[in-house]
């Protein structure tokens, strides 16, 4: 997750109120934000605001941003944050959603069935599981990199990796393709 | 690895997250910064930064009950007129001037006003909002955002705003959105406001 010179350029000036130049790191970051809201919710609705959301909060704490870490490592946290924070928003935000009748949206893929169960059962893990599970298995992340993002010592990030596995082979027990069964 | 592991791995990766269109991406930014309302204030100097969190710590510990004169009274038939709204805003100012950052809820009510502050200064989630629930002849008004809980007669709510600029009003027995205020709301009376972005 190096940055080249050209995003420290860009980190410079959205650090000075420059918002072209922090619309070029937008740009830049948007697709890893949106897939990491995705993996974590299940929703593109939610993905977007959770995306959005991400991207404002950085926006205001630009100023805490002192590259220790690279940008989009320093943007992952926070996203990853705002997605163990949206879970727990949504669990009790629920009977709102039947109120208004929010539609979550089918998950589009050639090979639905399959991908919907594997889907469902992520979001069954606890937020955290969910979000070890995401870092090192979609976006793949070493135990101490996961560590990092997620705040917690690696071995924790070790155990709920080992946990939420023991839990998605009981949960794609069913689901034909390999390791379900196993 | 074992291997086993490596075959729910491959089973995971079967869920491929959906692309969106070209014009989704080329306009993703400018959704983003048409909501970057608030300019990014210059960096403060460390131990500044330390001093005034010091200072406010204190202040907080030693002041959780602030006195503000809020012109306010209990009672289901106060509304939201002009006044209220440039009152709150006013009191909101004021309190937040003393503590940037950190102020999570103000609870008004006719003795004055109550603050529950943050440990550490965080952004808020959204526009202070204004919101008065009512229920068997008792009334709280509270400034808080979204994402906070408040608590009327034991009952606690969950107070959330939404992309349109509604705000909802979450508990055990009722959902109440601005969106859509004389839906019922299990005896409950409620009325909520966002006091502005540009506070």
């Amino acid at each position: 997750m190096a940055d080249t010179d050209e995003e420290l350029g860009w980190v410079r000036a959205s650090q000075t109120g420059d918002p072209a130049a922090f619309g070029r790191l937008v740009g830049r970051h948007q697709r890893m934000i949106h897939a990491l809201a995705y993996r974590m919710t299940g929703s593109l609705a939610e993905a977007e605001d959770l995306a959005q959301e991400t991207f404002i909060a950085a926006w205001h704490q630009l100023e805490g941003f002192r590259g220790e870490a690279s940008f989009s490592s320093w943007i992952y946290r926070i996203a990853v944050n705002r997605c163990l924070n949206w879970r727990s928003r949504a669990q009790r935000r629920d009977s709102v959603h039947q109120a208004w009748s929010e539609q979550r949206e089918s998950i589009p893929s050639g090979d639905a069935p399959r991908a919907r169960q594997v889907q469902e059962a992520l979001l069954q893990l606890d937020p955290a599981q969910r979000a070890t599970i995401v870092l090192t298995v979609y976006d793949g992340l070493n135990h101490a990199e996961a560590a990092r993002a997620l705040g917690c010592a690696e071995t924790t990030v070790s155990w709920r990796v080992f946990t939420a596995r023991r839990k998605l082979r009981k949960l794609l027990a069913n689901v034909q393709g390999k390791g379900g069964g196993a | 690895m074992s291997h086993r592991d490596d075959e729910l791995n491959e089973l995971l990766r079967t869920t491929c997250v959906p692309d969106r269109t070209p014009g989704y991406w080329e306009e993703f930014p400018l959704t983003v910064l048409r909501q970057l309302h608030r300019p990014v204030s210059p960096p403060v100097d460390a131990s500044s930064s330390q001093r005034l969190w010091a200072w406010g710590l204190g202040l907080a510990t030693a002041c959780l009950v602030l006195g503000f004169f809020a012109g306010f009274r209990r009672g289901h038939a106060v509304g939201f007129s002009a006044a209220d709204v440039a009152q709150s805003r006013k009191i909101y100012q004021e309190v937040a001037a003393l503590f940037p950052d950190r102020v999570q809820t103000v609870l008004l009510n006719g003795r004055g006003s109550q603050l529950v502050l943050a440990s550490d200064a965080q952004r808020p989630a959204s526009a202070p909002l204004l919101v008065q629930i009512c229920h068997a002849g008792d009334c709280r008004r509270f400034i808080t955002f979204s994402g906070q809980r408040v608590a009327l007669n034991g009952e606690t709510f969950e107070v959330l705003s939404d992309a349109e600029g509604n705000v909802l009003v979450v508990g055990e027995r009722l959902a109440w959105s601005s969106g859509e205020p004389r839906k019922a709301a299990a005896g409950y009376h409620i009325r909520a406001t966002a006091l502005g972005e540009a506070l």
